[in-house]
């Protein structure tokens, strides 16, 4: 049975005002994140990957954009997700 | 869709709801949480602090089949309010890693110990066996100076406090000191010598009600990142607030300044001094806060660097023979120091914009403005650090700008628990529980009385501190030594000539606790595996002294 490592967070990304949309359309551009929403200067990210390693190298890089005021990760989850639901 | 796409998309859509919470964002209706969906993850959710920072973040840590598989943030934690940093990913897979220590490791040759020999496992009868004969020894040709305990911010508060007992209490040594030593002990002198307390007055919620913020010595964005949050917040949502950056070099958090600042490095003393000048030549003391609430007094000067007495440096520098030396002084004479630093010669001095000075001067002297002063190791670690952070206070003290809601020097701690364990548990070689001193006999009788042992037993003179115990490992004067939850080899200053000496020195028996083979580690005689964070119940005392209890939730390995 196929096990593979699932690693999913999601963070908040706070930006100042007039660079929203420019550093939205960055992260829209990463591979494996998705921006779920969008007002007040915050960006509501998921990020997903094989491992933590690379979901903090994903929101640091995030965190060291142009713009950026801070990168936040609010959750995060990760097992060993095999074909059947437990 | 197969089933593992409908967990995956499950789990997404709750990470997503939750971030979106946190953030006052709403969702678009296709993105809502699915109804009864969490439940149907398996997952029992627990609250615990975060481990790795002072800030003190609310964490919901879930477990499934006995491991933590996800963590976030804690909406109702008022620290926090659902936000982690980005170390945050680390608090689960800390635990997880392929090397963690899970049984004893003891030097040994041919089946015995030997100092000079190669780890191997053994039990943990016998592990306790050798240590307790190698403590009984040390005890009995050298008396209790010869034994000593290092320890940690990272200690929860009861493994700090059972710490300083069984050293006091149990072996009657005072030779108990925290790595906090490294890192915190200029602030905690600053504020003995100021209020006589140690620890700050203010709290996280006067970031909501501050005008100007004034880092120094601090890079926030990245090293208290929630924190920042809160100020930048704040900073964004009213357009009144100012933010002013002190650094010798430019870094992230200088994005948000107003008044960014770059000065010569170790000038900051002389903005410091200007800015008490500012405040007094324009009429702006809170005359009726000072004459009720301060004194004035001189402190020391060429105090040395704190090495050893035989060092060229210490010998040379007048004052260092009773650095701590505090004067009476009057407020005309303070008047008269400070007066030196003015604007033009603090230019000269620190190579700063005078309009910049002037700007941050103006912040603390003008009585509208409430001000909170924010640092950490720029300030803590400083040549002059106990300094430092007199002068912070000494502008407070001169507007009155302390301890009113937003009006706050603040300085914030690095571990989680080096308010908490390290100062408040009292794990230093001079003090004992909640800020006494072994150095008081009320105090030693307080304690005494406390723990139940006869009067007496708790010995009067300070121990060594973190930097004089490496220095008695190398001299042979400090014999058995436990280094818990931190690693020293890599933190420790003049590492290669003190401290490495001083774990390999052949009379001396050190002993580690740690979850993982750190390089201090492999410098023991033996390790001890270390139960961490949720694997124990603890608590953690953060910056603002929030005090975090937290139950055990799963089971150490090993
Ligand atoms: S800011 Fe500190 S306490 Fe908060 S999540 Fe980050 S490391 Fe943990």
């Amino acid at each position: 049975m196929a096990e593979a490592p699932y690693h999913v967070s999601s963070a908040v990304v706070a930006v100042l005002p007039h660079a929203v949309d420019a550093v939205r359309a960055r992260i829209e551009a990463m591979a494996g994140v998705e921006v779920h929403a969008c007002e007040n200067g915050k960006i509501v990210i998921t990020i997903e990957g094989g491992s933590t390693q690379a979901l903090g190298d994903t929101l640091s890089r995030i965190a060291l954009f142009d713009h950026v005021v801070s990168a936040n990760m609010v959750f995060e989850h990760a097992e060993e997700l095999q074909e059947n639901p437990t | 869709m197969t089933a593992e796409l409908t967990r995956r998309e499950l789990i997404k859509t709750q990470a997503a709801a939750i971030a979106a919470a946190t953030a006052g964002v709403a969702l678009p209706a296709s993105a809502q949480p699915v109804p009864g969906g969490v439940g149907a993850l398996d997952i029992k959710w627990s609250k615990a602090p975060c481990r790795f920072c002072g800030t003190g973040c609310g964490v919901m840590v879930g477990v499934k089949d006995g491991q933590v598989v996800a963590t976030h943030g804690d909406m109702q934690a008022e620290v926090n309010r659902g936000l982690n940093c980005v170390k945050g990913y680390f608090l689960s897979k800390i635990m997880y890693g392929e090397d963690r220590l899970t049984t004893p490791l003891m030097r040994k040759r041919n089946g015995v110990f030997d100092k000079e020999g190669e780890f191997e496992p053994v039990s943990w009868d016998e592990a306790f066996d050798v240590m307790a004969e190698k403590c009984r020894q040390v005890l009995r040709e050298k008396g209790p100076t010869a034994v000593g305990m290092f320890g940690s911010g990272q200690w929860t508060i009861f493994e700090g406090y059972a710490a300083t007992k069984l050293m006091r209490a149990g072996l009657r040594s005072n030779n108990l000191d925290p790595n906090a030593r490294h890192c915190m002990a200029s602030a905690a002198t600053a504020f003995i010598r100021t209020f006589g307390s140690d620890e700050p007055m203010g709290c996280y919620d006067d970031f909501e009600h501050a005008d100007a913020f004034v880092l120094c010595g601090s890079n926030m964005a990245e090293m208290h990142p929630i924190l920042w949050t809160r100020v930048a917040d704040r900073r964004l949502g009213h357009p009144h607030v100012r933010c002013a950056v002190l650094s010798t070099f430019t870094h992230r958090s200088m994005d948000l300044a107003d008044i960014p600042i770059i000065f010569r490095p170790g000038t900051d003393l002389a903005i410091l001094n200007y800015i008490a000048r500012h405040i007094i030549e324009t009429g702006r003391v809170n005359e009726e806060f000072v004459n009720r609430h301060t004194t004035f007094m001189r402190g020391a000067v060429d105090i040395g660097y704190g090495l050893r007495a035989e060092h060229i440096l210490g010998q040379e520098a007048a004052g260092a023979g009773d650095p701590g030396r505090m004067d009476p002084m009057t407020f005309e004479e303070f008047r008269e120091f400070v007066g030196q630093y003015t604007l033009e010669r603090t230019v000269e001095i620190t190579g700063v914009e005078p309009a910049f000075l002037e700007e941050l001067a103006e912040l603390y002297a003008n009585p509208e403005i409430k001000v909170m002063s924010l640092w950490t190791m720029g300030f803590n670690q400083h040549v002059r650090g106990v300094w430092a952070n007199h002068m912070v206070y000494n502008i407070h003290l001169l507007t009155g700008k302390i301890s009113e809601p937003g009006n706050s020097p603040f300085s914030l701690t690095g571990q989680p628990s080096a308010c908490g364990t390290a100062r408040e548990v009292g794990t230093f070689a001079h003090r004992l529980p909640a800020d006494t001193v072994v150095t008081n006999p009320d105090h030693r009788h307080h304690a005494e009385e406390i723990w139940r042992i006869p009067h007496g037993i708790i010995p009067e003179v300070p121990g060594y501190h973190a930097v004089q115990q490496d220095r008695m490992l190398k001299d042979g004067l400090l014999n058995f030594y436990w280094i818990q939850v931190n690693n020293n080899l890599q933190a420790a200053p003049n590492n290669s000539q003190e401290t490495y000496p001083g774990y390999r020195n052949p009379e001396n028996f050190i002993v580690v606790s740690d979850a993982y083979p750190t390089v201090t580690a492999m410098a023991a005689n033996l390790i001890l595996p270390a139960a961490m964070w949720v694997e124990k119940e603890g608590a953690y005392g953060n910056a603002e002294r929030r005090t975090h209890v937290w139950h055990q939730l799963v089971q150490a390995p090993g």
